[in-house]
């Protein structure tokens, strides 16, 4: 092998880096975090299992087709963020996301990830917002990041809004497919959880609990909470009947909810 | 705040402006039976309402600046900052730039909210909190619930080892949110029903007040 094509070797590809000072000890530091380590043979395949994992695959691979200038380092960078924000590793996942939207194009899975990192470690809740908004207006048929809206709206103390985007990944949920009953049932309990928190009828809390049993029969918390709530389907958790509650609700100016009349 | 620990700086904040709000909103014998904010909007003296709460510095500081808002009917910036009492204290500060919301509502947005809907509709950036509640402030109820609360909050959390600052902070609130939503010890009802109640009622004396005297105010109650 003649020096010029050991060099080439080297940097693992034909291409000149775009990174340089910090981006490439991140890339070194990326690199050493992912394994197998993404080569140029083997980045794409990388990419795509982690699409696959995340129901994605369609998205990563049309990201790949419509951005030639993604690389195997653009690869080492996107996956090691992802894995460094699931596990918390705030200066290192800070770092990369900082390469990443400088260098390459915005992406959904980098996105949603960043949203989840700044609810989950940072308590940056209104960042998140951001990021998860972001992620959702990239690719508005994700099912994760629609999921992460739920939970950061329950948090907000905003239960009306953290329905209607379980609502969104329940249904995405549904069209991909029947191996994501658990996901489907976990959704479901939450939006009788969010209807439980916004006071909404027990008749109604009962139908999404019995959604998600239909989802998913052993669904042991599902059937604990069904059980534990009240015969009287018109009562609401502040103890008000219908009449009291369509009052509240226009002086309150509240949103309303979708009620679903399950299957 | 002796016997617990608050997760974050501006947790600590929120907690000592919702301690002088919950003054502000309760009545006392030195202000004859009323609110220090009734008792102001009634004619009583700024200063020597303040003076007869024997306030310390930094609070006193803090109940001026209510007292003054609540006389000249109130600015929507006043909802910012470390407001919105228990439900919000565990959140971060947010000013307009954060407040997509109201974005909408000044840009008049296809869609959006009227500045009026807006005042009175529940609000992501104040834990659910309307900005009229907000405004409104923590009342007594409010600080007893959070006063019994917190330390049980910290004596949960205490010895648990978080990856980051960040997720005890979300823990912490995770819990609070639970707790908002059963029924309050002590009370007739669930924790975030008496709070929103007992800030409905502290908005009413404040718009009562606004109608009288011919003030505008931005935290009007909702057209019909």
């Amino acid at each position: 092998m003649g020096l010029k094509t050991k060099r080439k070797a080297r940097r693992g590809g034909g291409r000149r880096s775009k990174l340089t000072g910090k981006g490439r000890e991140l890339l070194g530091r990326a690199l050493a975090a992912i394994n197998p380590a993404p080569t140029n043979s083997n980045w794409k395949a990388l990419v795509s299992a982690v699409g696959k994992d995340y129901r994605l695959q369609s998205y990563t691979d049309g990201l790949l087709a419509q951005n030639p200038q993604l690389d195997r380092e653009w690869a080492a960078l996107w996956v090691a963020h992802g894995a460094s924000c699931m596990q918390g590793q705030v200066e290192f996942a800070n770092d990369l996301y900082a390469i990443l939207i400088e260098n390459y194009p915005r992406d959904y899975y980098t996105e949603f990830q960043r949203g989840r990192f700044c609810r989950e470690y940072l308590a940056e809740y209104f960042d998140a917002r951001a990021h998860l908004r972001f992620a959702v207006a990239l690719y508005p048929d994700g099912i994760d990041a629609y999921f992460q809206l739920g939970l950061l709206y329950d948090l907000l103390g905003m239960p009306e809004y953290a329905f209607q985007f379980e609502e969104q990944a329940y249904q995405k949920a549904k069209e991909a497919g029947s191996e994501l009953y658990k996901l489907r049932a976990h959704l479901s309990f939450n939006q009788a959880v969010a209807m439980w928190q916004a006071s909404r009828p027990y008749g109604d809390i009962k139908a999404y609990l019995n959604r998600a049993l239909d989802e998913w029969p052993e669904y042991e918390r599902a059937s604990n909470f069904l059980e534990s709530l009240p015969e009287d389907n018109d009562l609401d958790p502040r103890g008000r009947y219908s009449m009291q509650r369509f009052t509240d609700d226009v002086k309150q100016n509240r949103p309303a909810f979708q009620i679903i009349d399950p299957d | 705040m002796s016997d617990f620990v608050l997760p974050t700086r501006i947790a600590v904040h929120r907690y000592q402006q919702m301690k002088v709000e919950a003054i502000l909103n309760t009545p006392y014998q030195v202000t004859e039976e009323l609110t220090p904010v009734q008792a102001v909007l009634g004619g009583a003296d700024i200063d020597a309402t303040l003076s007869a709460l024997d306030l310390q510095a930094d609070d006193a500081e803090i109940a001026e600046d209510i007292l003054h808002d609540a006389l000249g009917g109130g600015e929507l910036d006043e909802i910012y900052g470390p407001r919105g009492g228990i439900l919000s204290i565990l959140l971060p500060t947010a000013g307009p730039d954060d407040d997509l919301i109201w974005q909408a509502v000044e840009q008049k947005a296809p869609g959006a909210l009227t500045q009026n809907a807006f005042v009175n509709a529940a609000h992501e950036l104040f834990g659910g909190l309307t900005p009229a509640q907000v405004w409104a402030g923590a009342g007594k109820s409010e600080w007893q619930l959070a006063q019994g609360y917190l330390p049980t909050l910290w004596n949960q959390f205490k010895d648990e080892k978080f990856a980051t600052p960040g997720a005890a902070n979300t823990a912490w609130l995770s819990k609070l949110r639970l707790w908002s939503y059963n029924p309050a010890q002590g009370f007739n009802g669930r924790v975030i029903d008496i709070i929103r109640d007992e800030r409905d009622r502290n908005l009413k004396l404040r718009l009562d007040y606004c109608t009288e005297k011919g003030i505008d105010t931005p935290f009007a109650a909702l057209d019909d």
